[in-house]
């Protein structure tokens, strides 16, 4: 674990300096933020005082660096410290805050079946409606899944798990909803919700006659 | 082979269907029915005895059917009438009680007679006085999908094994002018006796009220749980 | 409390179907998809009005007295008496012919001047007033003495008498007063005479005459002595006959005699038509073309180059003569002329002023033939075909060649027709006869039974075509002149082909007649006389030239194809016969080899019971153009119950006595490739006259109920079960599963005339059956209302079945006929539309209606009063709006861009 941080120190130091040189190229910054995303993020969060930013870049630090350094302070390595501490802190609550929105759909059962029930089975606006209403939000919530969770992917850990969750939780959702349209009877489900495709039968043999004439 | 050809077999399998309780008739009658077949196509009039079907009585249908094997000629000559997309016909003699004898004539297709492994249905339809309206022959071919006749074996199957069906005319319905009556008299009884609803006000509106209190749980835990939050 | 809500939603359920179901017309749709042509029938007897002849009062076969004008031949009233012929037939008609009427000897009664006799026993004796119809006075009579029906009468001053002659005894004369019936003599008063026969008698006034081998008798009837005068004809056995005009003049031989005092008054050689007009002999010479009338010697009237559409087969039955103004001494003459084929005209200075056809009272078929293209959209087609044909090479390049080519030809047609150089429009083109935009306009195509043909525009009801067969007539057993559709007009530009098939007056011989039944113009050979007996005749499926083949059987079990190229067609076609008598069916396979077919009996039933006591009444078999959309019915659980749509099932009803029930109706459904019965039923004491309509997979027909009298009506639906055996397929010989049938009987109020049920074009709309009462009206029946899954085992709520009522409703105002009462209704034909919501229909009887019907209301079709206007006002609106709007919106943002 040490080295890492260790590793990531120096590296942070390099890209300081490398940084300053191209103070003035800013253009070239969007490359560098593309390649060095996470640093330059773990950055600005030890630098910036306002979280209403998720990062930003401080080129004017340089007057507050003018003052020596006390002897035995070490800036980077007492920064790598508390950042490491933050790092973890703001992570639980992450992770936290990723799992609250991984279980919302399974918490949301209960209410939805609820729902359903008070609903009825006529088929009318309003049922239509929350039926409808409840087949859309999961299945847009299963196409917005990784939106929904691009905040918490900062974070080292995996979020797989959450997603799955997340998924599952949607699925059962669409399963409820699919189950009401079963249960009013919107799903194609019968022989009868076909029957207007069924062609004629092909007659194989033709006849005629009738009283005799004589 | 040749004198297996004049032995009559009893056949073992007879399954006698009766498709209406016959009440139509007060009177029983007894038939025989002789039973021909035309087997070769070229020789429309030529029918050969295929057998007899006896009706001791038709009210309580008892029935013994006597049919003659099919010898190899036989055998070959409807293998032909089959290939050929031809028909087989039946010809029914049918002698009633009182003598007089009517021809009745019913054809399928040969190749599903093959197909039913000679297993074939004959039924005879009754008028109101057990007259004989007609007698008819079908069987169901084993392999419904296909029309195919050239690959047949009919070496296995000598002998017919006939189901016969007594198929009596039906009684039309009657206008239901009764039935009406009481069904408006009863409805008139329930309303003026205006059914009383004795159950408790909790056994009528539980559907209501159950999600009420539901919803009211909800709510609450809700808010408490925001309370905490907010300290 | 559960009940009652049951029953509140019947109530609802009944209310809403029976609202829903209501498809009256509204007031200012009257006549507007709908006529109706007023008919009298075959004039039997006919008067001209006595004063100026302005009207004919006519009494005719079709037991109805009207009064006609005579300046454009409308009904001015009309009188129809019982279709039974016990009460209804007019046995005799006087009009007087002083110019005034007859007013009775007690004063007290309003003048009559028409004297009517109906009836066979008892006689209905009615007079009337000539100008408006109005009956003045009725009573009857009924005659004690054998044959009553025998019975003749005749005016005089008056008095009624009613002449009754016992064949080979005597001859009863009764004396009435004319307006009241009391019998002037107490006691009838008998002549003897045994010499009297049936065939060799006349009545004419109040002489009855009566050859006996060279002798005329003649016997005054009135007079009390010496009532009995003789003279000798020259030969023996002549026939004798009335001469139509005076009442005391009669043919003998051909010998023209006045009875008052046995005079010749002429011989009549030629064997010409005589009508004696004011003591003037009127004769009618007809030749090939022409019919002259004559009267001894100057010509009166000759009507030159007689129309094809007349029979010159022409009797006079009714004069009027006035001499001329300019004091030349000849006579003006009107004349009213029946023709043999049913028509009735009016000639008047050898001119025909107008034609009735009367043949339309006895229709045989009809059918409905949709119109041909119009010459442009036929371009079209033409160019979508060709397209067709080449399949193979039908690039870009080519179609676009083909599409300016026709292009072109349009363009040169308007130059060319503008320039008035272009070809002449045919015949459908200029009658207005093409296709319009939802096939709603047809040709109808009528055959009756005199054997005239006639072809009318269902939207205004002109004859485009009349034609005339001569000499045919339609077949025994009930069988009327057949008339087959064998091309419809769906493939342009091959000629739409009708054909008829009649049997020859004279020899029984078997008539064909092709004809274009757009234009009535004759097809190949036109009428082609056979040479064989007919015994029964049927349209095969497939032919060349999508041309369906006609196939005969004579009598010989020989098969004919029509045309000869298509033998090969007919293999494998079953082919069944039906005898009304023996109650025998006889069910064939038609055979093709070596170039030549022939019938292999394949089947046979016996439905005449052990004595041949049950007749087979009706033989209906499906409508062979009708479609069956749906194959199955939707049950309570949401599973389909499949419709067992066989197309080869047809009913059969019998009708016989019975030693225990009396009487005992049958009905047979039976599948006539496989001859299997696929299911019997019978009513005892039950008995005709049944009407009946076969269609998909039901069957409904009316019978009246011997035991409780009262009408019937029965139901009977036919399903294969939840499962279909064949989904695609459907072969009646690869023994298809007996149905489950389902039956209900209903109780039906009035006595039923015609039933028929509605069609359309892909049968996606529901099934009405319109039923025509004997009152007149056709009613729509909703097949809701009959459906026989209406009883107490079926649950009702969901299904949408109406909860079962044993009395079936006759719901007024699904009267598609509204006020305009059809008089003795003998039929309905219904055709499709090219709009799937709508049906056609044609009511026949002794009127014609013609109406459409749409059971599922006009759903394809947007309202008659559907407001455009506002609706394009209101779409422009918003169009206009929303790019204002956008504007607005647009400027507003370059607005705030700038704040």
């Amino acid at each position: 674990m040490e080295q890492i941080f260790a590793n990531r120190t120096n590296l942070t130091g390099f890209e300081n300096s490398k940084l300053r040189t191209v103070k003035k190229l800013n253009s070239k910054l969007k490359f560098i933020k593309k390649e060095n995303k996470s640093l330059i993020k773990f950055k600005t969060m030890s630098k910036s005082s306002s979280k209403k930013f998720k990062w930003s870049l401080e080129f004017n630090t340089k007057p507050k660096s003018d003052l020596a350094v006390p002897p035995g302070f070490n800036l980077s390595a007492a920064q790598s410290h508390s950042e490491v501490a933050r790092d973890t802190d703001q992570n639980q609550l992450i992770m936290k805050k990723s799992w609250d929105v991984a279980l919302g759909p399974i918490k949301g059962i209960p209410m939805n079946l609820l729902i359903m029930y008070m609903a009825g089975n006529s088929i009318s606006i309003f049922p239509i409606m929350m039926v409808g209403m409840s087949l859309i939000r999961p299945l847009k919530a299963i196409f917005t899944t990784g939106a929904t969770f691009k905040s918490f992917e900062l974070i080292q850990n995996s979020i797989i798990p959450q997603k799955l969750i997340f998924f599952l939780g949607n699925l059962v959702n669409i399963g409820l909803a699919l189950y009401k349209c079963h249960s009013m009877g919107l799903l194609p489900t019968h022989a009868s919700d076909w029957l207007a495709f069924a062609e004629p039968q092909n007659r194989l043999e033709f006849s005629d006659g009738g009283l005799l004439f004589i | 082979m040749s004198s297996i050809k004049f032995i009559w077999s009893l056949m073992a399998s007879v399954f006698v269907l009766i498709s209406s309780i016959s009440s139509q008739s007060a009177f029983d009658s007894h038939l025989n029915v002789q039973l021909y077949h035309s087997l070769d196509a070229n020789d429309v009039t030529g029918f050969t005895s295929r057998g007899n079907i006896t009706i001791i009585s038709i009210n309580l249908g008892d029935i013994v059917v006597n049919q003659k094997e099919l010898n190899s000629k036989e055998r070959d000559v409807l293998k032909r009438l089959a290939k050929d997309k031809k028909l087989y016909r039946l010809k029914a003699e049918v002698v009633g009680s009182d003598g007089v004898k009517t021809t009745f004539l019913s054809s399928l297709k040969a190749c599903h007679l093959i197909q039913s492994a000679l297993h074939d249905f004959i039924t005879i339809n009754f008028d109101h006085n057990n007259a004989v309206l007609g007698v008819n022959i079908k069987a169901v071919s084993l392999d419904e999908t296909s029309d195919d006749c050239d690959n047949l074996g009919l070496d296995n199957f000598n002998e017919f094994s006939t189901v016969v069906n007594l198929k009596n005319i039906e009684a039309a319905p009657i206008p239901d002018t009764q039935g009406f009556i009481q069904k408006l008299e009863r409805e008139k009884e329930m309303r003026d006796k205006g059914e009383i609803d004795n159950r408790s006000f909790i056994q009528k509106y539980w559907m209501y009220i159950v999600p009420a209190v539901i919803l009211l749980l909800v709510s609450g835990v809700t808010n408490t749980e925001g309370q905490g939050a907010a300290r | 409390m559960r009940r009652f809500k049951y029953s509140l939603m019947n109530i609802v359920i009944i209310l809403s179907v029976v609202t829903s179901l209501c498809s009256a017309l509204y007031e200012d749709q009257i006549g507007k998809f709908d006529w109706r042509k007023k008919f009298v029938g075959t004039i039997k007897f006919g008067y001209f009005d006595a004063q100026n002849a302005d009207k004919s009062i006519v009494a005719t076969d079709e037991n109805v007295l009207a009064a006609i004008s005579s300046k454009n031949g409308d009904i001015l009233w009309r009188k129809v008496f019982e279709t039974d012929n016990t009460r209804g037939e007019i046995k005799f008609l006087h009009v007087t012919r002083e110019g005034k009427s007859i007013a009775s000897q007690s004063g007290d009664q309003s003048p009559f001047d028409i004297i009517t006799v109906n009836g066979n026993n008892p006689f209905f004796f009615r007079g009337y007033n000539m100008n408006n119809g109005n009956l003045l006075w009725e009573w009857s009579i009924t005659a004690t003495s054998q044959d009553p029906e025998n019975s003749l009468f005749f005016f005089k001053e008056y008095s009624m008498y009613h002449v009754l002659p016992i064949w080979n005894s005597h001859i009863e004369v009764t004396e009435y007063h004319a307006s009241t019936g009391q019998q002037s003599n107490p006691t009838t008063s008998s002549i003897f005479a045994a010499y009297i026969t049936k065939d060799n008698c006349v009545l004419n006034g109040q002489y009855f005459a009566c050859i006996v081998k060279e002798q005329l008798l003649v016997i005054d009837l009135i007079a009390d002595q010496n009532n009995l005068r003789t003279k000798a004809i020259e030969s023996p056995n002549s026939s004798i006959k009335v001469i139509r005009g005076k009442d005391n003049v009669i043919q003998v031989g051909k010998s023209v005699l006045n009875l008052e005092d046995l005079t010749v008054i002429y011989e009549n050689k030629n064997d010409v038509e005589l009508y004696i007009e004011s003591d003037k002999i009127i004769r009618v010479v007809q030749n090939e073309k022409d019919v002259k009338i004559l009267t001894e010697n100057a010509e009166l009237s000759s009507i030159e180059d007689l129309p094809e559409t007349l029979d010159n087969n022409l009797k006079i039955m009714a004069t009027k003569c006035k001499p001329k103004r300019d004091d030349t001494n000849q006579i003006a003459c009107r004349f009213l002329l029946s023709t043999n084929d049913g028509a009735i005209a009016l000639v008047q200075q050898g001119k025909i002023k107008w034609v009735r056809e009367e043949s339309l009272t006895k229709i045989s078929a009809v059918e409905f033939i949709e119109l041909s293209l119009s010459d442009a959209q036929g371009a079209i087609e033409e160019e979508l075909n060709s397209g067709d044909e080449e399949h193979s090479n039908s690039d870009i390049l080519s179609s676009l060649y083909r599409r300016l080519h026709s292009q072109y030809g349009m363009i040169k047609n308007i130059v060319l027709h503008l320039l008035g150089l272009g070809p002449p429009p045919s015949f459908s083109q200029r009658a207005g006869l093409v296709r319009d935009d939802f096939g709603l306009h047809k040709m109808m195509v009528i055959m009756t039974k005199s054997g005239k043909l006639f072809g009318i525009d269902n939207v205004s009801g002109k004859q485009h075509w009349v034609r005339v067969l001569k000499n045919s007539e339609g077949f025994s057993n009930g069988q009327g002149i057949r008339l087959l559709v064998q091309r419809t007009s769906k493939f342009y530009p091959l000629p739409t082909q009708c054909v008829i098939i009649a049997r020859e007056k004279i020899t029984g011989n078997g008539i064909i007649f092709q004809f274009n039944p757009l234009s009535g113009q004759t097809i190949d050979k036109g009428l082609l006389n056979l040479d064989y007996k007919i015994k029964q005749a049927a349209l095969l499926n497939y032919g060349d030239n999508f041309l369906r083949p006609i196939l005969l059987v004579d009598t010989n079990d020989n098969v004919h194809i029509l045309p000869e190229s298509s033998l090969k067609q007919a293999d494998g076609f079953f082919f069944y016969t039906v005898n009304r008598q023996t109650g025998f069916l006889n069910g064939y396979m038609i055979q093709h080899e070596n170039n030549k077919v022939d019938l292999l009996p394949t089947w046979n039933l016996n439905l005449g019971g052990t004595e041949n006591e049950q007749k087979i009444t009706h033989v209906v078999s499906k409508n062979s153009v009708e479609r069956v959309h749906s194959q199955g019915r939707v049950l309570a659980d949401r599973s389909v119950l499949y419709k067992y749509i066989n197309p080869n099932l047809i009913a059969v009803v019998t009708e016989g006595p019975d030693s225990i029930h009396k009487y005992m109706l049958n009905v047979h459904l039976i599948d006539v490739v496989s001859g299997s019965i696929v299911f019997s039923m019978n009513h005892r004491r039950a008995k005709g006259p049944v009407r009946i309509v076969h269609s998909e997979n039901w069957l409904v027909y009316s019978f009246y109920n011997e035991k409780i009298r009262r009408n019937e009506i029965t139901s009977i639906e036919l399903y294969e079960g939840k499962t279909q055996t064949n989904s695609t397929i459907w072969s009646s010989l690869n023994a298809p599963p007996s149905p489950l049938v389902e039956r209900q009987t209903y109780i039906i109020s009035s006595s039923i005339a015609a039933l028929r049920e509605t069609i359309t074009e892909k049968g996606i709309t529901n099934k009405h059956v319109l039923m025509a009462l004997d009152s007149g009206a056709v009613v729509e029946m909703p097949w809701m209302l009959l459906d026989p899954r209406r009883n107490s085992m079926v649950p009702t709520e969901y299904e949408g079945i109406i909860p079962y009522i044993p009395e079936l409703v006759i719901q007024h105002e699904n009267t598609i006929n509204y006020n305009q009462t059809i008089a003795k209704i003998s039929g309905i034909y219904t055709a499709a539309s090219g709009l799937e919501s709508t049906c056609l229909v044609m009511v026949y009887g002794l009127d014609i209606f013609v109406t459409r019907v749409s059971p599922s209301k006009t759903f394809d079709l947007l309202k008659e009063d559907f407001d455009y206007f506002l609706i394009s006002i209101v779409l422009i609106g918003l169009i206009t709006a929303s790019y204002v709007v956008k504007h607005l919106a647009a400027k507003k943002t370059i607005k705030q861009a700038w704040k």
